[in-house]
C-alpha cells in the first residue's frame, strides 16, 4: 500500500487500530491471568467489555467510510506482545509481575491513545462526518480512563 | 517453546497452532482469521529470507549456527526442527505425488525440481559440479486404516508399516512402550 494522500493514510491507520485492537483482546486476557493480585486480574478482565465495544465501533467506522474492513499488523504491536511474551514466562515474583503487567498495559493503552489521536486528526482533516469523528473520540476516551486506572495503581503502589 | 525470541512464529501464534489457545466470544472470527493471516504471512517471508541466508550469510556466523550437528551430544530439537523443514516444505511442494507411480504420471514435480536444484546450488557453492541429481524413492501407499485391518485379520504386517503404526495417533504410544518393553525384556 503506497500512502499519497491522507485519505491512504486514514485508510492504512485505522487498519493498524483494528489488528491492534484485535490483539488486544486477547492481550488483556493473558495479562489478567499473568497478574498475581485480584485487583489487576480484574482491572484487565473487566477491560474486555470495552475493548469488544471499541472493535465493533472501528467495524462500523469502516462501513460508514466505505473502507474495506481490514487489518494490518504493526511492529510496534509485534514488539509489545513479544514483551508480554517474555514477562510472563520469567517474571516469578508476585509483586513484580503484577508491576509488568501494569507495565505492558500502560504502554498499550498510550500506543492505542496515539493511534485515535492520529486519526482524529486525519477524520477531521478529511471532513468525515461526526459519526466518524465521535466513535474514534469514544475509543480514545475509553482509552485514557483506563490508562488513568493503571496509573492510579501504580501511584497507589 | 515460549522463550524462542525473534522467531518466525510469536508465542501467540504456537499457543494457537498446538490447541493451547482458542478464540471465543465475540469477534473471535476476525481473531482467527487475523492469526492464520499473520502466521501465513510471516512464513511466506520467512522463506524469502532464506534466499538472503544462503546467499548472504557469513561463513562464520553459518558454521557457529550448525555446529551443533558436528558435535557429539547433537541437539535433538534443532535437528528435529531441520527434518521437519525440509518436510514442510518438500511435502507442500507436492513431494507425495511423486512417491506413488499411479501419480506420478512421469513428469517432475516441483518438489524434485526444488529438490534438484537445491543440491545443485548447494554443490556449486563448493565448486562441486552436479552431473545429475537422481531422486529413487520406493513406496506403496498404506493407508493407517488399512494397516489395522490387515493386524485384525490375523495378516502379516510388514516392520515399515508398524513404525508407521505406532507414528500415528491409532496408537497409544504408552501402552505400545509397554508392549515392547516385556518384549524386549522377555527376551532377554
Amino acid at each position: 500500500m503506497s500512502i499519497r494522500t491522507e485519505a491512504d493514510m486514514f485508510e492504512r491507520e485505522l487498519q493498524k487500530l483494528y489488528h491492534a485492537e484485535l490483539e488486544i483482546l486477547d492481550l488483556n486476557g493473558d495479562l489478567s491471568e499473568a497478574a498475581a493480585s485480584e485487583e489487576i486480574q480484574e482491572l484487565f478482565a473487566g477491560h474486555r467489555e470495552d475493548t469488544v465495544a471499541q472493535i465493533t465501533r472501528i467495524e462500523e467506522i469502516f462501513e460508514l467510510t466505505d473502507l474495506p474492513l481490514e487489518e494490518r499488523g504493526s511492529p510496534i504491536m509485534e514488539g509489545l506482545l513479544a514483551e508480554k511474551d517474555e514477562f510472563v514466562s520469567e517474571v516469578e515474583s508476585d509483586e513484580l509481575r503484577d508491576l509488568d503487567a501494569i507495565g505492558i498495559g500502560t504502554i498499550n493503552e498510550r500506543i492505542e491513545i496515539t493511534l485515535l489521536d492520529r486519526l482524529i486528526l486525519l477524520a477531521e482533516t478529511l471532513d468525515h462526518p461526526e459519526s466518524v469523528v465521535s466513535r474514534l473520540e469514544q475509543n480514545r476516551s475509553e482509552a485514557e480512563s483506563a490508562l488513568q486506572k493503571m496509573q492510579a495503581y501504580r501511584r497507589a503502589d | 517453546m515460549t522463550d524462542r525470541k525473534n522467531a518466525m512464529l510469536t508465542t501467540e501464534d504456537r499457543r494457537w497452532l498446538t490447541g493451547e489457545k482458542s478464540y471465543e466470544g465475540e469477534h473471535a472470527k476476525q481473531q482467527r482469521y487475523q492469526r492464520r493471516r499473520d502466521i501465513r504471512k510471516r512464513v511466506h517471508n520467512t522463506i524469502l529470507d532464506f534466499t538472503i541466508l544462503f546467499e548472504h550469510l557469513e561463513d562464520a556466523e553459518r558454521e557457529k549456527l550448525f555446529e551443533c550437528l558436528e558435535d557429539d551430544e547433537s541437539d535433538d530439537e534443532f535437528e528435529a526442527g531441520l527434518r521437519d523443514g525440509l518436510a514442510f516444505i518438500l511435502y507442500n511442494a507436492g513431494i507425495t505425488e511423486t512417491m506413488l507411480e499411479e501419480c506420478s504420471h512421469g513428469t517432475e514435480s516441483t518438489a524434485e525440481r526444488l529438490l534438484r536444484e537445491a543440491v545443485d546450488a548447494a554443490g556449486k557453492r563448493d565448486e562441486i559440479l552436479i552431473e545429475d541429481v537422481a531422486i529413487s524413492i520406493d513406496a506403496t501407499r498404506a493407508p493407517i486404516a488399512s494397516i489395522v485391518a490387515e493386524l485384525k485379520a490375523g495378516n502379516e504386517v510388514s516392520p515399515a508399516e508398524l513404525c508407521l503404526l505406532l507414528e500415528s495417533e491409532a496408537v497409544d504410544t504408552d501402552a505400545a512402550r509397554d508392549c515392547l518393553r516385556e518384549l524386549v525384556v522377555d527376551a532377554e
